[in-house]
C-alpha cells in the first residue's frame, strides 16, 4: 500500500502534464498510474518510487500488467511524438510509446517504410515490439530491436541514457542490444533510432507448391545461402496452407522487393531454383494473396501460437516431431516459417481456433526441447507468456539478476514482461 | 633494460600444475614479448628501448577446462588476468597494465565442428584468422570477415574487439557472425550464450560479451555462422569528380538494398596515393621503401637491395631518408593544405560476389547510381588490384617507425547526414600536427565508417609519445564533438578509454553493473574499456596528452 502522501509528492513532481491515476483511497492507495508524455515524467516518477520504496511496473499495454499487484505503474504510451525523420540516413528516431500503425503511417507519407511490420504488433506501442520477443511470422526483416541504432532510456534508478547513434560501433558491448534483449528488465526505453527504407519501386512475388515441408525447407535455406535478399520468404506445410490459402500441398512463398533492376533478376534466379527441385509454380496471385490476407491469418492465430528458434539442422525434424506428436490433431496446428538466414530460420505454430488443447502446448513444448529448438515466444489467450528463462538462461540468471540489482538501488523496478 | 618483479615461484609451480610447466614462462623475452600489442604507441617505446607493461607470467592453456583452472586460481589470489589472442590489437587492448596472467589462447586453434546443413562452425578462439579462412575455403565454405589483419589476428580477438573486415557491407562486422559463445566467467563458471539465427530476435547475453574486451571472461569457444564460397566475383573502379559525389553514390548504392561485398572510397590524397603507386598505397608512396622481389616483400634501400649495401651507407642512407621524410612531415599544415589544393578527384572500389545473374544486375545498379554523380567506370582493373594488394599496407607500420616516423590509423562512423562534416572536423583537427588522409568503407543503408591514416615525424624517438597522444586527443575529442563514435571496428582497449563515458551517454552505469556483477574485483583485463582509469600508470601518453 502506498501513503497517500507520497502520492501527493510524486504529483508534485510530475507537475500537470503527466496524468497520475490512482486505485483505493484514504491514507493509502492500492496503485498509482502514471501516464507519461515525456520521457522526464518516468524519470521523476522512478525515482520516486527508489525513494518510496514503490514497487514499479512498465505497462506496455492496458490490461496486461495484473492489475491485482500493489505499485506504481509506469505508461509509457504518451511518449508518442516522431521525433525526426533523417531522408539521407533513412533513419527515424521516434519516442517508444508511438503505435507502430501511426510511425508507419507516419514514415509512409515521406515515402519510407519500416519494412514489412508484423500484423500482430500494428496496434501495440512500438515499445512492446522492443521488448517483446515476436519477430512476427512475416519475413525478409528481423526483429526491430536488431535495426536499432541509436537508443535513449532510463535505468530503474531513475538516471537516463542517450547512447550515441551510429551505424555501428566497436565501443565495448552493445549495450543497446543487450538492453533490447533483455526484454526491458535493465531499463526502459524512452526513444530509439531506427532505420527505414524508401518504399520499393518493385515487388516480385512467386508462390510454388513444393513436394513436402522438408523440400520447401531445403529452398528456403538455397535461397538465403546465396547471398539473395528476400523481402518476402515464407513456407506453409499443408495444415497451414489449406487454413490459410485453401490449397492441400506445402506452399513457399517468395518475394523480393527493390530496384527494377536488381528485383525481378533476384526473383529469376529464386524461381528456377525452386523450379530445378520440383517445386510448381502457382502464381503470383496466390503470393499476393497470402501477403495481403497475412494480418488476417495473424488475427486468426492470436489466440494460440509458439514461436520456435530452429536451425537449417533441425527445422524439419521439429516439424516431423510435432506432427508426429500430436497424432490426429496434427493439422490443428498450422506453421508458418519465416525469418530466413543463412544460420536458420524460426517456425510459428499457429493452433486452430477451438483446438487450444493443454496436450497440445505440452507436446510443443516436449519437442521443442527434444529438437533443441528452443521457445522463443508463446501466445495463449491472446496473451504473450514469458518464456522458461531458467531453461534459456540457466545459471546466468543469478548474475543477469545482479546486474539489475546494481542498476535498481531500491529493488523497486520490475521490469516489462520478467 | 629492467622490468619489475616476475610472478612468484609459487604462483608459477600452480599455474605450472594447471597448464603443464612447458607452458608456462617467466622469460624475460617473453615477458617482452607480451608487454605489448600492436598499438602504434608501443612501437614508439620499443623505439625508444622502453617497456612499460611487462605481464607478471604468461600461460598457454589448451582447453577450457584449463582455462577455468587458470582464472579460478587467479581469482583467488587476486592476480589480474589478461586474454591474450594474437596480439594484433592497436589500441593496448591487451597490455597488461597492471602485470598478471597473460593467458594466450593460442594453443586453443582448432575448428571443432562444421555443420554444412546449418550453415555454423564452431571454433576455438586461438585460431588465426586466415588459417580459419583457409579451412572453411577448403570444404567450400568462408567466413565473410576479412580485416587486413587477417594474417596476424585470432578469430576470439575479432569477437572480442567487434571487429570488421573488408567485406562488411555484405556480410555485416564480425558482431553479426557470432551465433553464440562458450566463454568462461571471471569466477571460472563456464557459460554457454543461448544460440540464436540471424533474423531472430535477441536475448542480449552474446551482445554483452562480444566487444567486452576480455573484461568480463575468456572466450573458449565460438558459433559463427558462415557462407557457402561465393559462385562468382565482380571488381570495378570508378572515378568521381569530388569526394562528395563519390559519397553520394556509396550512400545511394546502400540505400538501394544493394550488398557489395567492397565499397570503399578514397579521399583525395589516398586516391593520388593508391592510384599513383599502383595499389601499394600510403605508405610505400612515403618511403619507397618496398619492392616486390621473387613473390617476397624486400626493403630496398637507395636503389639496391639491403644485403648488397655496406652498413655505413645503409645507416647514412637511413639518416638522410629520415631527415628528409621527417623535414617534409614537420610542415604538415602546409602539406595537407597543399594537397587540398592541387588533389580533386576519388576513387571508389566496388566489389559483389554471390549468384553471377544477380551480382550482375547488382553491379548494373551501382554503376547506373555512380553515373548519376558523375561516376567514370575505370573497368576491372583497379577493383582487381586492391584486391591483390589489400593487405599489404597494415604490414608496414614497422617499416615506417624505423625511419623515425610513427603513423597510425583511426576509424570511427557515423550516419551519412554528419559523415563529410565528421571527416573535415577531424581532418583539420589533426591537420597541423600531421599528414592526413582516409579512406570511406564499411557502408550501410544508415551511414559509414571513415578511416583515416596520419603520419607525422617526432624529433626524438623518447618523446614522440607526447605528439602522438597530443594527435589522438585531438582527433578523438573533434569526432566526440561532431557526434561520431570514436571506434567502428578496432575497439576501444586502453587508446580510447578516456572517451568512453562521453561515447555511452550515460550509460556507463550499465557496463560498471555488468563488470561488477562479473568480475567484482576488477580483475580481468583492467583498465580497458574505460574501466579502472582512476588507477591509470602514470606513463599513460594520453594522460601526457590531457595537456
Amino acid at each position: 500500500m502506498i501513503p497517500a502522501k507520497a502520492i501527493e509528492k510524486l504529483r508534485r513532481r510530475l507537475g500537470r502534464e503527466a496524468r497520475v491515476e490512482v486505485e483505493g483511497g484514504g491514507e493509502e492507495v492500492r496503485s498509482v498510474t502514471v501516464r507519461a508524455t515525456a520521457a522526464p515524467h518516468l524519470e521523476h516518477a522512478l525515482r520516486w518510487a527508489q525513494e518510496a520504496r514503490v514497487e514499479a511496473y512498465l505497462d506496455l499495454i492496458e490490461g496486461e500488467v495484473a492489475r491485482d499487484m500493489d505499485g506504481l505503474f509506469l505508461d509509457a504510451r504518451g511518449l508518442d511524438r516522431v521525433v525526426a525523420i533523417d531522408p539521407t540516413s533513412l533513419v527515424v528516431t521516434v519516442e517508444a510509446g508511438v503505435r507502430v500503425g501511426a510511425l508507419e503511417k507516419a514514415l509512409g507519407e515521406q515515402g519510407f517504410t519500416l519494412g514489412p511490420v508484423p500484423p500482430s504488433v500494428r496496434e501495440r506501442p512500438l515499445l512492446f515490439w522492443l521488448l517483446d520477443r515476436d519477430a512476427g511470422w512475416g519475413s525478409g526483416t528481423t526483429a526491430i530491436g536488431n535495426g536499432a541504432i541509436g537508443l535513449a532510456g532510463l535505468f530503474p534508478s531513475g538516471e537516463a541514457f542517450d547512447a550515441r547513434k551510429t551505424p555501428r560501433s566497436a565501443t565495448g558491448p552493445s549495450l543497446a542490444k543487450f538492453l533490447l534483449g533483455a526484454e526491458g528488465f535493465f531499463a526502459i526505453p524512452t526513444s530509439v533510432t531506427l532505420g527505414v527504407r524508401r518504399k520499393p519501386e518493385s515487388r516480385r512475388l512467386g508462390a510454388y507448391r513444393v513436394p513436402d515441408a522438408g523440400a520447401g525447407l531445403a529452398l528456403m535455406r538455397e535461397i538465403v545461402s546465396k547471398g539473395l535478399k528476400a523481402a518476402h520468404l515464407n513456407l506453409l506445410d499443408g495444415a497451414a496452407s489449406r487454413a490459410f490459402l485453401k490449397k492441400d500441398d506445402c506452399v513457399l512463398i517468395v518475394g523480393f522487393e527493390g530496384s527494377p533492376t536488381v528485383a525481378p533478376v533476384a526473383e529469376e534466379v529464386a524461381r528456377d531454383l525452386i523450379l530445378a527441385r520440383r517445386g510448381a509454380d502457382l502464381g503470383s496471385a496466390l503470393a499476393e494473396e497470402w501477403i495481403a490476407g497475412e494480418a488476417e491469418a495473424v488475427r486468426a492465430a492470436l489466440d494460440e501460437r509458439y514461436t520456435a528458434a530452429l536451425s537449417w539442422s533441425n527445422a524439419e525434424d521439429f516439424h516431423r516431431r510435432v506432427r508426429r506428436a500430436l497424432g490426429a490433431d496434427a493439422d490443428a496446428l498450422r506453421t508458418v516459417f519465416g525469418q530466413a538466414a543463412v544460420d536458420g530460420l524460426q517456425a510459428v505454430a499457429a493452433v486452430a481456433e477451438g483446438a487450444r488443447t493443454d496436450k497440445t502446448r505440452a507436446e510443443v513444448l516436449r519437442v521443442a526441447e527434444e529438437a533443441g529448438a528452443p521457445l522463443l515466444h508463446e501466445v495463449r489467450a491472446g496473451h504473450s507468456i514469458p518464456v522458461d528463462r531458467a531453461a534459456e538462461y540457466g545459471e546466468a540468471l543469478g548474475w543477469l539478476a545482479e546486474i539489475g540489482e546494481r542498476l535498481d538501488p531500491a529493488g523497486i523496478y520490475q521490469g516489462a514482461v520478467w | 633494460m629492467r622490468l619489475r618483479e616476475e610472478a612468484d615461484p609459487k604462483t608459477v609451480a600452480a599455474l605450472g600444475r594447471i597448464v603443464g610447466k612447458a607452458h608456462v614462462s617467466t622469460r624475460k623475452l617473453d615477458r617482452i614479448s607480451y608487454s605489448h600489442d600492436l598499438w602504434p604507441l608501443t612501437l614508439i617505446w620499443m623505439f625508444g628501448d622502453e617497456v612499460h607493461t611487462p605481464p607478471d607470467v604468461i600461460v598457454w592453456p589448451e582447453s577450457t577446462e584449463q582455462v577455468s583452472a587458470v582464472l579460478r586460481y587467479a581469482q583467488k589470489h587476486d592476480h589480474p588476468v589478461i586474454p591474450y589472442g594474437a596480439g594484433s590489437g592497436v589500441c593496448g587492448g591487451a597490455l597488461p597494465v597492471r602485470g598478471g596472467i597473460i593467458v594466450d589462447l593460442k594453443r586453443m586453434n582448432r575448428v571443432l565442428e562444421l555443420d554444412k546443413t546449418a550453415n555454423v562452425v564452431r571454433v576455438q578462439p586461438g585460431m588465426m584468422g586466415q588459417d580459419f579462412e583457409n579451412w572453411l575455403n577448403d570444404r567450400g565454405y568462408t567466413q565473410g570477415n576479412f580485416p587486413s589483419s587477417i594474417y596476424c589476428s585470432s578469430v576470439g580477438g575479432w569477437a572480442a574487439t567487434r571487429a570488421a573486415g573488408q567485406y562488411s557491407s555484405k556480410y555485416g562486422k564480425f558482431e553479426d557472425m557470432v551465433r553464440g559463445l562458450e566463454v568462461v566467467l571471471p569466477s571460472g563458471e563456464v557459460y554457454r550464450t543461448p544460440e540464436r539465427a540471424a533474423g531472430l530476435p535477441i536475448t542480449g547475453i552474446n551482445d554483452l560479451f562480444v566487444g567486452s574486451e576480455g573484461t568480463l571472461g575468456v572466450f573458449t569457444e565460438l558459433a559463427v555462422r558462415v557462407h557457402p564460397y561465393p559462385e562468382a566475383r565482380r571488381l570495378r573502379g570508378v572515378q568521381f569528380p569530388t569526394m562528395h559525389a563519390g559519397l553520394e553514390a556509396m550512400r545511394k548504392i546502400m540505400q538501394a538494398g544493394l550488398s557489395p561485398m567492397v565499397l570503399r572510397l578514397y579521399d583525395e590524397l589516398d586516391t593520388y596515393l593508391v592510384g599513383s603507386g599502383q595499389g601499394d598505397g600510403f605508405f610505400k608512396k612515403l618511403l619507397a621503401g618496398a619492392k616486390k622481389h621473387d613473390g617476397h616483400e624486400e626493403k630496398r634501400v637507395l636503389g639496391k637491395p639491403r644485403e648488397h649495401s655496406p652498413s655505413i651507407l645503409r645507416e647514412a642512407s637511413r639518416a638522410l631518408r629520415r631527415k628528409a621524410v621527417g623535414g617534409v612531415l614537420n610542415y604538415a599544415t602546409l602539406l595537407n593544405k597543399a594537397f587540398d589544393l592541387t588533389l580533386k578527384e576519388c576513387l571508389l572500389v566496388l566489389g559483389f560476389e554471390g549468384d553471377p545473374r544477380h551480382i550482375e544486375a547488382e553491379e548494373k545498379l551501382a554503376l547506373e547510381l555512380s553515373k548519376e554523380e558523375g561516376g567514370v567506370d575505370l573497368g576491372t582493373a583497379p577493383g582487381e588490384r586492391w584486391l591483390r594488394k589489400r593487405h599489404s599496407v597494415s604490414y608496414r607500420l614497422s617499416i615506417v617507425y624505423d625511419q623515425g616516423i610513427f603513423a597510425d590509423t583511426i576509424e570511427v562512423a557515423i550516419t551519412w547526414d554528419k559523415l563529410e562534416a565528421l571527416y573535415h572536423a577531424m581532418r583539420e583537427a589533426v591537420a597541423p600536427e600531421a599528414l592526413i588522409m582516409a579512406h570511406f568503407s564499411h557502408a550501410y543503408p544508415e551511414g559509414c565508417s571513415i578511416y583515416f591514416t596520419f603520419a607525422a615525424a617526432g624529433a626524438n624517438p623518447k618523446t614522440n609519445w607526447k605528439q602522438y597522444g597530443l594527435i589522438w586527443r585531438k582527433a578523438m575529442d573533434a569526432c566526440d564533438a561532431a557526434g561520431g563514435t570514436i571506434s567502428h571496428h578496432h575497439g576501444v582497449g586502453y587508446s580510447k578509454a578516456l572517451w568512453m563515458d562521453r561515447e555511452l551517454g550515460g550509460a556507463t552505469p550499465l557496463l560498471l553493473a555488468a563488470k561488477g556483477a562479473l568480475d567484482p574485483k576488477g580483475l580481468h583485463n583492467p583498465s580497458k574499456l574505460g574501466f579502472d582509469m582512476a588507477k591509470v600508470p602514470q606513463w599513460a601518453p594520453l594522460a601526457g596528452g590531457r595537456g
